[in-house]
Formats: C-alpha cells, sequence, structure tokens
C-alpha cells in the first residue's frame, strides 16, 4: 500500500481542476445532478461482519481446495506406486498415463459448468466491422485470426476467423459473446487483460489452439467449440507453442491492467488435456504491466515489463524449475535486455536482443542489437544505434534466422517522452544480422498505421506477421520483410 | 486469527466506514435496486480483502469493481428490465425507483445515457463522471494512458451531449 486508504473523502475528491467533470458544460452537469441525488446507505457492523465473514470463508475454501489437491496428488502418487508393484513397469506406465488424464478433451475446469464451454458454431462470413487483434500460423496453410467484430449495442465481440489457405480466403469460425472487452478496444490496449477477457490466439496445429486473455480456452475441432481451462494462477498473461512444446505465463493478483504475482511458468502437452504445473514461478520486484514467453529450441524465456517506466525486470530463462536471470552485457551500458527473441529457423538456438534506449530525434529511439548463441548465457554485441524506430510504445523484434531481423514498436503506448506523429519506422527490416536495419516498404496504395504495429512475429520460413490491432487487416511478409502485403480477412 | 489478517481487516474496516454507505447508495442509483446493490458493494469489499497488498487506491478500486458489477448487471438484465423499473416505479418499489438516476429535466437515467454510449466508453465515462474519479485515477484503474482516457471522454462527451439535447 503506497497510499493511505482515506486521503480522499467520498465522491468529491481526488480532482485536479480542469478535469472533464469541471467543465461547466450540458454532460458534466447532467452527471453533477445525478451524483446529488445519491444517498449514503447505513454501514452497520452487521454488514461488516457478513463481509468479513465471507472473506475469510473464501480464503478457507481456498485454502480446503489447496489441501484437497494435494491430498489428491498424494493419493493418485500411492495409487500410481501400487500399481507399479502390481504390474509392472510396462503395464503400470499405460495405466498412469489414463490416471492423469489420457481424454483429451477433459480439462482442469468441471466441462458440466455451462460457463466453461462455448458450443460449436457454425462457420459464417467474415463481418464487415471485423479489425484483427492477434494472428497465428497453425502450419498446412491454415491460419487463425482473432479480432473483434462490432455486435449489438455497439459493443465489440471477439471473433475468431479461420483461413485454410494461408491467408487467401476466411471464415468467422467462433464468436465469443459474454467476455470482458473493456479494456480490449481502443489504441492503448493493456497486455494485462481482466479476467473474462479474449484477446490473443495461438495455435499448435490447424485443429488444436488456444484463446487468451485473462482466462483461457481451447479448441479441438478448428475453433468451432472452446472449452475453458484451468492453469496455475488467476490471470494469462501468454502462451506460446513451438513444435509442439507449449509454454503458458500466468500470475496471481492482477487488477487494472497490473499484476504483483506470483508469476508462473508452466510447460504443457497441447495434445493433452491439462494444464498441471507450474514448472516455476517468481514474485517480481515492481509491478508487472505485461508479460511474454517465447519457446525455441526446448529453451523458454520469460520477460516482464514494469509497471513504472522507471523500473526494468531483467528477461529469464527456465532451466527445468528454476528461472534464471539474463544478465545484459557491457555493451548495454547498465540497461536491462529487452525484447528478446529466438530465430524461429535455425538448429541451433540464437537469441536475438535490444538494449540501450537512446533518445534519437523528437520521436524516434535507437537501439542497441544483441546476440546469444548459448541460450543467454553471454552475449555480443552486434550493433550500437543503427536500429531506430518511431517512438510509439512497445517495442517488438521477431527473428527468422541469423541474418533477418524484423523490429517494430506500438503496442501500449505508454511511451516516455513524445510520441511519434506517425507510423513512419514504426517497422524495420534488417537482412545483415542486425548490423543495418531499413524501413519496410508500405504495399501499394498503403501506408504504415499511424500507430504502429501492436504485435511482431517470426512464424517459421521467411514469413513473419505483424499485426496493427487498430487496424481491419495485418501485415504480412514471406520473403524476410522484402515485400509486405496488407491480409485484410474481409476481402 | 493471524496477525496479518487482523491488520488488514483493521485497515479495511476503516475505508468500510468511509465508503460502504455511498458505495451502495451509488450503485443503487445505477440498478434502482437497493438490496442488489448492497450485494455489490458487499462484493467488492469482500474482493478488497482479499486484495489488500495489491490496491493502490482503494476508493478508486471499489468504484471500479462496483462499476463493473453494474455492467454485468446491465447486460444480463438487458434494456427490457429498465422497462420494466420505470413501469413499476409508481408501486411497490418506488422508494428504490425514486433513486435511480432519472435527471428531474431530461427524465434520463445514468443508465440510459451511459448504454448510449460504445462499449469502451462505459467505463471511463461511469467512473470519471458519476463516481468522480480524477482522468489520472481512471487511468490507473483501467491501465491506459491518461491521454487515452482524455481522448475518450472527449468523444464520449460529444455524443452525449447530442443525446441529452435531443432528450431535452
Amino acid at each position: 500500500m503506497n497510499d493511505s486508504p482515506l486521503n480522499d473523502s467520498p465522491l468529491n475528491d481526488g480532482h485536479n481542476h480542469g478535469e472533464p467533470s469541471d467543465q461547466r458544460d450540458a454532460v458534466a452537469g447532467f452527471f453533477a445532478a445525478a451524483r446529488s441525488q445519491v444517498r449514503d446507505q447505513p454501514a452497520t457492523d452487521l454488514d461488516w461482519q457478513r463481509i468479513v465473514h465471507e472473506s475469510r470463508r473464501s480464503s478457507r475454501r481456498r485454502n480446503r481446495l489447496a489441501l484437497l489437491s494435494s491430498a489428491a496428488v498424494a493419493i493418485i502418487a500411492i495409487f500410481a506406486v501400487f500399481l507399479w508393484q502390481q504390474n509392472g513397469m510396462g503395464d503400470g506406465v499405460r495405466r498412469g498415463e489414463a490416471i492423469v488424464g489420457g481424454n483429451p478433451v477433459t480439462t482442469g475446469e468441471p466441462t458440466s459448468s455451462p460457463s466453461s464451454v462455448s458450443s460449436a458454431q457454425r462457420p459464417t462470413t467474415v463481418p464487415d466491422s471485423f479489425r484483427t487483434w492477434s494472428v497465428s500460423n497453425a502450419g498446412q496453410s491454415t491460419v487463425y485470426a482473432l479480432g473483434a467484430q462490432d455486435c449489438e449495442g455497439d459493443d465489440a465481440c471477439p471473433v475468431l476467423l479461420r483461413s485454410g489457405t494461408n491467408g487467401r480466403t476466411w471464415t468467422a469460425v467462433h464468436r465469443f459473446d459474454g467476455t470482458d472487452v473493456s479494456a480490449a478496444t481502443g489504441t492503448d490496449v493493456p497486455q494485462v487483460q481482466p479476467e473474462r477477457a479474449v484477446t490473443q490466439t495461438r495455435f499448435a496445429t490447424p485443429q488444436t489452439g488456444y484463446v487468451f486473455g485473462g482466462d483461457l480456452w481451447v479448441t479441438r475441432d478448428g475453433g468451432a467449440s472452446f472449452t475453458k481451462m484451468s492453469h496455475p494462477g488467476s490471470t494469462v498473461l501468454d502462451v506460446e507453442i513451438n513444435s509442439q512444446h507449449a509454454v503458458l505465463l500466468s500470475s496471481d493478483n492482477c487488477g487494472q491492467g497490473v499484476c504483483n504475482g506470483p508469476v508462473y511458468v508452466t510447460r504443457f502437452d497441447p495434445a493433452k488435456g491439462t494444464i498441471t504445473g507450474p514448472d516455476a514461478q517468481v514474485t517480481p520486484r515492481a509491478q508487472v504491466s505485461a508479460g511474454t514467453v517465447t519457446v525455441q529450441n526446448d529453451q523458454v524465456i520469460v520477460q516482464l515489463t514494469a509497471a513504472n517506466a522507471g523500473a526494468s525486470i531483467a528477461p529469464m530463462r527456465l532451466d527445468d524449475k528454476k528461472l534464471t536471470t539474463l544478465n545484459a552485457p557491457p555493451a548495454c551500458s547498465g540497461a536491462a535486455l529487452q525484447s528478446v527473441t529466438p530465430a524461429t529457423n535455425s538448429k541451433q538456438l540464437q537469441l536475438f536482443a535490444l538494449c540501450n534506449p537512446q533518445k534519437a530525434g523528437n520521436s524516434q529511439t535507437s537501439y542497441t542489437i544483441v546476440r546469444s548463441d548459448d541460450a543467454g548465457k553471454s552475449w555480443s554485441s552486434v550493433s550500437r544505434g543503427a536500429l531506430i524506430l518511431a517512438r510509439l510504445g512497445d517495442v517488438w523484434l521477431a527473428a527468422a534466422d541469423s541474418k533477418h531481423l524484423v523490429a517494430s514498436a506500438g503496442g501500449p503506448r505508454e511511451s516516455t517522452g513524445v510520441p511519434a506523429p506517425n507510423g513512419d519506422d514504426s517497422l524495420m527490416v534488417s537482412n545483415n544480422g542486425g548490423n543495418g536495419f531499413g524501413a519496410a516498404t508500405p504495399p501499394k496504395g498503403q501506408q504504415l498505421p499511424g500507430t504502429g504495429f501492436d504485435w511482431t512475429a517470426s512464424a517459421g520460413g521467411g514469413i513473419v506477421y505483424a499485426v496493427p490491432r487498430t487496424t481491419h487487416g495485418f501485415w504480412m511478409t514471406s520473403d524476410y520483410g522484402t515485400k509486405w502485403t496488407v491480409v485484410d480477412p474481409r476481402h | 486469527m493471524a496477525s496479518g489478517e487482523a491488520a488488514v481487516e483493521s485497515a479495511v474496516r476503516e475505508v468500510y466506514d468511509a465508503h460502504f454507505g455511498r458505495l451502495v447508495g451509488w450503485t443503487t442509483q445505477l440498478i434502482g435496486d437497493r438490496d442488489l446493490a448492497h450485494d455489490v458493494a458487499t462484493d467488492a469489499f469482500v474482493k478488497l480483502l482479499t486484495h489488500w497488498h495489491s490496491v493502490q487506491d482503494p476508493r478508486a478500486w471499489l468504484y471500479t469493481a462496483a462499476a463493473n458489477q453494474v455492467r454485468d448487471h446491465w447486460r444480463k438484465r438487458g434494456r427490457e428490465a429498465s422497462a420494466y423499473e420505470k413501469f413499476v416505479a409508481g408501486s411497490a418499489r418506488a422508494v428504490d425507483v425514486a433513486d435511480s438516476g432519472l435527471d428531474p429535466a431530461t427524465r434520463l437515467s445514468v443508465r440510459d445515457a451511459v448504454e448510449s454510449l460504445p462499449e469502451r466508453f462505459r467505463l471511463v465515462v461511469l467512473l470519471h463522471y458519476f463516481a468522480d474519479l480524477s482522468v489520472a485515477q481512471v487511468a490507473a484503474q483501467t491501465g491506459k494512458s491518461e491521454g487515452t482516457i482524455k481522448r475518450d471522454l472527449h468523444d464520449a462527451r460529444k455524443q452525449l451531449a447530442q443525446r441529452l439535447e435531443v432528450t431535452r
């Protein structure tokens, strides 16, 4: 707690002059009149006792559930040992798998609960109002795009699109009604989303994939139906899948766009129906406003963004059951590594990262590029100041291989300093391993989006996706960034 | 009871004494049902006890929690419920509905006004104009920048001004 709980009085506090509600206009007057009609209700000791009782009861329930879970694990372990002793190794292993969850559809949530299943829907045409939020390449020419469509009452509804033709044609396969979109629209979307939000998608195969925001849902029928999954932590920050290795990044104690942790890292098998774990957890020393995870060549890298721009949290590598901090090299001049990304096409793990952001002109920032060939244990400097990006918010780095990199700026736009007035230099391409960068050339008739790109990633081969999130379509290249196209699923 | 738990309960009790009654009244104005408003405020305080260590601004946090529940309630009940509540205003539930946020000049309720806006504006309008949270407080609660909140309020104000003009 930083603030005294009573540093303000009810309903007429916390204001600086010049607030919109202080203006003498019809709207401010309307709400002021309505506020004046609010009547205080009694706050009795009995009501307080009810609140305390309910809080303690929920706390006991959580503790009891934790105890029951531990007991269940112990019983399963004893039962497994018993079976092993009775039947020998070969047969016992198969039975053990059945106990732990052979049914691929079962999730940790009670599937009989109506709220944990979103029933199969019939594919429809892509709505004209569709705006892309997230893209995932599922392999076999199948691409999924999660975004928003207008729905009743000016609300936005998340909707999942599927393309079986590598993005040439699309159908809408699932609309999510009843999700919380209060923090998912506009040009300044926090990465920590509230419970019931769905804003991102990742697919392991053309049939199996996930949508997540605060919650995590799985489909095993190509997006027709979804089942809510239980997982460590209350809020999902990120999911990443590579070669059937999936990792979940989640946290407890999240609210209003930030998390206090603990933050959990959990490996899981997309072919199985449950997520157990976690494999490791960490309590960050600062509030977290975003978290990303990458997995490549069986190495998992976790990056947390501190909510306070003055603080920084170093990226971490998952080593078995613990998280090891990745220290920045001297070339970073004391700044932490950021935007750590693996090259997706390399047989040996190669990591690239940015660091040492420096003001470059009124609305640009330059970065040092570093590279590691030993999973982040040591780093070598590639270039200093060669990458200059528009100051538009978060910075993303994507690497296809040791030569081809793409960097972008955008995302939650709480940048320090003067933001860039337009999207120029928000998407930069390197074909010499980060020694030099050039601005991406927009397709004919297109302009770079004015607010930059919220998410950029390499999908293997020469494919890189860059998602502005504020537009109908997303940007895609199949030749490492030489030629870009804007994929608009509505057409 | 652990001493840590006692300290949290003591701190939240102070917040309760200062804000619970007002929060129930504020919520009643929005949903026109005092009992339900009482439940919403109670639930917000139960959650506050659980999340106390991560809460920076209890009052803003409570109003945000309540506003989210109010929006859920509106969504579930739909517009038919609003019509029904207006219909019964003169009968048995007159005590509650009399305080249901109707502007005497316009006969437009806070709910009508807020629900006439696109979804992305509703929470910020409720928190800023009706809960009287500052732009900075709304930004902190919603995880957005102050610039974005100001922009959203500006756009919402333009739409609401038109709506108020038509109603009058």
